[in-house]
């Protein structure tokens, strides 16, 4: 269970959750819960999300206009909240993603020349 | 997509139960996993973090608490300002003074500057002059170079030849005095009203809509067309009682039929921005029907092409701008020029059509008499009261200065809480804003009542709307902005920077701080006394020039005159019956006790009226620059009941009558224009040029007097006889009397005197000659005096600062003072310590102030009289006056410190 070996588990960097909140509303509408689970699970349980740091930057989106949200009624019939990524939010992603790629292999790159 | 920065904020509920719906949705998943519903409710619980934190940040994320925030400031901002209910009141009356007295000249200044007209779109319209004034009369003589009247013909030129122009108008300034009787009705009373005459494309170029019935049409302004009106909203409502059949009347004006044909909309003046103007608008057809001209020549009004007397107006076409108009405009003056003069010009006459412009200004502000006349004088005020509201703001800063050093302990403390130094100046910003507020307030009250009073000193005759439109209400708003900013700035950085630690250690008394309060609030004196000193001075040179204006020799004797003004058209007077009535009533009113003498004439000195035409001396070739002398009429005995000198020949006598040759009197200015070389005794002149005989010979030369304004030296002066006139020319209304006590006294005898001979003769208005010169001066006397007045509210209000800074700098050296006394210092040494530090403040803001008046003061040269900006006298006294009362707002302070007593200013810490 992910509660059990959440030590083990990465933290996530400064600024990351708002990239994965975006990448994760690509496939669709989706509510807070939702959204947490499917970082989770596509991140093989790797990383961690604390699910009350969620909220504020749901809100920090939406208030940026990069994600709409909507009450809505949830799969197993539970009103919940739905996040929508909007167009601007799209572009938002694109950039974003461009710039998380170029970091990382940046770094990728320092960190192998170090191990050579 | 603005939604989060615009939309509705969420509420903080809202967001409780979506963290309520995670929870749930995650407590479900983790019971379909297998957890008991306890476990997977705690587990979700601790997955989910700390539930407050995720709401605190919420909360803190949105814009309520910024809200909130600034809401507790306030509220701590009034408990304060509440606490100290004297700072209070003196900070925020002496920015209600700032403020108030902003708002009020800004009143003024937009109803008699800023304001447009009534009309549609009137930024595209444009004067066919530079100049707002009104009162242009029919002369004019040569056009030379700059032109702004124009002839008819002129007028039919440029319509049907400009291209840029949607439509050009002309019309007559200023209006004439129209008598009105409705058709049809028995008995009907003879009204006095004022008519326009107007080109038929008036209303439509200035683009108004008649609200009942139609405009004036170019069909309208044909000679063969019926002769039409249009009737002010005004005259309609008042005169007639809003008459719901007006449209279509008949009324007999100056004796000629006009059918009403429509009914102006309210708030619409003509051309002019004020009310008081045109009654009737009249097709300029009409006008060589009207018999009211007082010009002989008036039967070539519409032909003749050097009969100036028209003022032009027009609507420029879309994407025209005024460049280009004036470009056009001026090619088509020479063209046109060029063209009257014929196939052979001559060389001067060439140049002269070189010369030859139109100065085009944007139109859509009208013409104004009142802004020809304020323009400079408001803008000067503006400046002023905006110098007061530094004074004030330095004023109100050096208060706040003082209470934040008074609270420093305070502002330590919130620090040493945890507050940041943005929200510690942010509180006193906002406690400055509150006074401000509160000063805006009393400021509109006190505007709103001194408005009244500077409107009856500016406009006394002239209906002006001042009340506070949407450029008023930004002004004010602005002002108070920025008197925050300006008060408040110092103070709450000051407040930012609050040494943390000293402070708190140290208690009330000591700290890092006092020195740069001490040196900021001495900085703020400094500036506080130089710019009252510009203002004072100012004022004092304007008072000065009033004072000469008043006692300058005019030419005439002012005192002891009574005028009389009556109406012999109105009372119906044929000209065969004037001289009859004249002689008459001189008589008459010679004969009553306490009379010295009397006499008649079309007008008195600085009556306001100026009537005149081109005329030529026989012999001598017309004078460069054309123009044309003021023709008055006058009785016998005029004169020596103006006390008007003569000083060759003789004055025009009873004797020069229509049987005799016709005869002149003219001052020294007509000689030295007309007559430069030889005796101007004998010599003839004739209206108009060149000479044509017989002409008027002259028979005696008058002193010059000062007929128009006491600034400015007498202009050329024609005088005729009463008695030789005929037509309306000889129709004289002013009735003067030289009297041997108060003139006043005797305007009821007089009025008796006349009605006893003259029953129908009505009489318009009495005065006496000293309250027409006194009124003359209106202008100078409201600046003077308003510059004044500011001048010593911004003098009080510096001493005020001075006297506080002292103050404050003795309490703060009590301890010192105590030593210094215990080691033996007298009380005058103590004295002189204080004062002595009291006044180099104020001869260091002297000085500043004293450089600083010798840079501006000659921006207001057109207002001085007699005495140069840079007047010495007015420097040192103003100078003078600022030290002694710098020396007394030391030396209530410095009367504190010597009766310090040792003992207790020592055992005080």
């Amino acid at each position: 269970m992910f509660t059990q070996n959440a030590d083990r588990r990465l933290e996530l960097l400064q600024g990351t959750l708002d990239l994965l909140i975006l990448r994760t509303l690509v496939f669709g509408p989706q509510h807070g819960q939702g959204i947490a689970r499917a970082i989770q699970q596509t991140s093989a349980e790797e990383l961690l999300v604390e699910h009350g740091a969620l909220y504020p930057a749901l809100q920090r989106l939406e208030a940026r206009g990069w994600i709409a949200a909507k009450w809505g009624v949830s799969a197993n019939n539970r009103k919940a909240r739905f996040y929508t990524l909007t167009s601007a939010g799209r572009k938002q992603l694109g950039r974003e993603t461009t710039k998380w790629k170029r970091l990382a292999a940046a770094i990728g790159r320092i960190l192998e020349s170090g191990e050579a | 997509m603005f939604r989060g920065m615009f939309g509705r904020k969420r509420k903080e509920s809202d967001f409780k139960s979506e963290i309520e719906s995670h929870i749930q949705l995650e407590t479900e998943r983790l019971v379909e996993q297998g957890l008991s519903p306890a476990d997977a409710r705690a587990a979700a619980r601790r997955a989910f973090g700390n539930v407050t934190k995720a709401q605190e940040r919420f909360y803190e994320a949105g814009r309520w608490l910024w809200w909130d925030r600034l809401w507790q400031d306030i509220r701590y901002g009034l408990r304060q300002l509440r606490r100290n209910p004297g700072f209070t009141i003196v900070a925020a009356l002496t920015l209600a003074l700032g403020i108030g007295a902003n708002t009020a000249i800004f009143s003024l200044v937009n109803a008699v500057l800023l304001r447009s007209l009534p009309v549609r779109n009137p930024a595209r319209l444009v004067l066919f002059s530079d100049n707002p004034k009104e009162s242009l009369s029919m002369s004019g003589g040569i056009p030379s170079g700059r032109q702004t009247l124009f002839s008819y013909p002129f007028y039919r030129y440029v319509r049907d030849n400009s291209r840029l122009f949607r439509g050009i108008c002309a019309f007559q300034t200023p209006e004439d005095t129209l008598t009105v009787r409705e058709e049809g009705r028995a008995g009907a009373a003879v009204q006095v009203a004022q008519g326009k005459m107007v080109s038929g494309d008036y209303f439509s170029v200035l683009g108004v809509r008649a609200i009942w019935g139609r405009a004036l049409t170019p069909a309208d302004d044909r000679p063969e067309a019926p002769p039409a009106a249009v009737i002010s909203f005004n005259y309609w409502k008042r005169r007639l009682a809003g008459d719901p059949a007006i449209v279509g009347k008949t009324f007999e004006i100056d004796g000629v039929p006009l059918t009403i044909v429509g009914v102006a909309p309210r708030g619409f003046y003509g051309v002019r921005m004020t009310a008081g103007s045109a009654d009737f608008w009249m097709p300029l057809a009409l006008r060589p029907r009207m018999p009211l001209t007082a010009m002989p020549q008036a039967k070539g009004l519409l032909t003749d092409p050097h009969f100036y007397w028209l003022n032009m107006m027009g609507r420029l076409k879309p994407g025209v701008t005024i460049r280009q108009a004036r470009a056009e405009i001026n090619t088509e003056l020479r063209r046109y020029l060029t063209g009257q003069a014929g196939s052979r010009i001559a060389k001067a006459n060439r140049q002269r059509i070189e010369r030859a412009y139109v100065p085009l200004a944007p139109g859509g502000r009208g013409l104004s008499q009142l802004r020809y006349q304020y323009a400079e004088p408001l803008r000067i005020l503006l400046v002023v009261v905006g110098l007061v509201l530094l004074i004030a703001c330095a004023n109100v800063a050096n208060l706040m200065l003082d209470r934040a050093t008074a609270r420093r302990k305070e502002m330590a403390m919130r620090l040493a809480l945890g507050e940041t130094r943005t929200r510690l100046a942010r509180q006193i910003l906002i406690e400055c804003a509150l006074i401000a507020a509160a000063g805006a307030g009393a400021g509109a009250i006190f505007a709103w009542w001194s408005l009244q009073v500077l409107v009856a000193m500016v406009a006394a005759k002239v209906p002006l709307d001042v009340r506070p439109d949407l450029a008023v209400l930004a002004f004010t708003a602005g002002v108070s902005v920025l008197a925050v900013i300006l008060s408040g700035m110092a103070p709450a950085l000051r407040a930012a920077r609050v040494d943390l630690v000293p402070t708190l250690k140290a208690g009330e008394a000591a700290g890092g701080g006092e020195r740069t309060r001490w040196g900021f609030g001495k900085g703020l004196v400094v500036f506080q006394v130089a710019v009252s000193l510009v203002l004072m001075v100012g004022a004092g040179l304007l008072v000065h020039s009033l004072i000469d204006l008043e006692n300058q020799n005019l030419g005439f004797d002012p005192e002891h005159v009574l005028l009389v003004n009556v109406d012999t058209e109105l009372a119906g007077y044929k000209s065969s019956e004037l001289p009859g009535l004249y002689r008459t009533l001189v008589n008459r009113i010679n004969a009553l006790p306490g009379v010295r003498s009397a006499s008649i004439g079309s007008e008195s000195p600085m009556s306001g009226n100026w009537g005149g035409f081109p005329v030529s001396v026989e012999g001598e070739p017309p004078p460069a620059g054309g123009g044309a002398p003021q023709v008055v009429v006058v009785g016998p005995h005029y004169f020596g009941t103006e006390r008007m000198p003569v000083l060759a020949g003789r004055p025009i006598s009873g004797e020069d009558t229509a049987a005799a040759a016709p005869v002149a009197v003219v001052n020294q200015a007509f000689v030295r224009r007309y007559i430069p070389v030889g005796n101007a005794l004998g010599r003839r002149v004739s209206y108009g040029v060149p000479f044509t005989p017989p002409g008027n010979q002259i028979v005696g030369v008058v002193k010059d007097a000062r007929f128009s304004s006491a600034r400015e030296p007498a202009g050329p002066m024609f005088f005729l006889s009463v008695f030789q006139l005929q037509s309306v020319m000889a129709s004289v209304n002013e009735i003067e009397v030289r009297a041997a006590g108060d003139p006043a006294s005797l305007a009821g005898e007089v009025r008796e005197a006349i009605h006893q001979i003259a029953p129908d003769l009505p009489v318009t208005d009495v005065t006496t000659l000293s309250v027409q010169v006194n009124r003359s001066l209106g202008r100078q006397r409201a600046v003077s005096s308003l510059t004044g007045f500011f001048g010593v509210l911004g003098l009080v209000l510096a001493c005020v600062g001075l006297y506080g800074i002292m103050a404050y700098s003795v309490a703060r050296r009590t301890h010192e003072m105590g030593i210094r006394m215990a080691l033996g210092a007298e009380n005058g040494d103590i004295m002189r310590m204080v004062v002595g530090q009291g006044l180099r403040l104020v001869i260091v803001g002297l000085a500043v102030g004293v450089l600083a008046a010798l840079g501006v003061t000659r921006f207001l040269s057109s207002l001085l009289y007699g005495v140069r900006p840079t007047d010495p006298l007015t420097f040192a006294v103003v100078s003078l006056l600022f030290t002694t009362v710098g020396f007394l707002a030391s030396y209530l302070p410095a009367r504190r410190a010597m009766r310090v007593d040792p003992v207790t200013a020592l055992k005080h810490e």
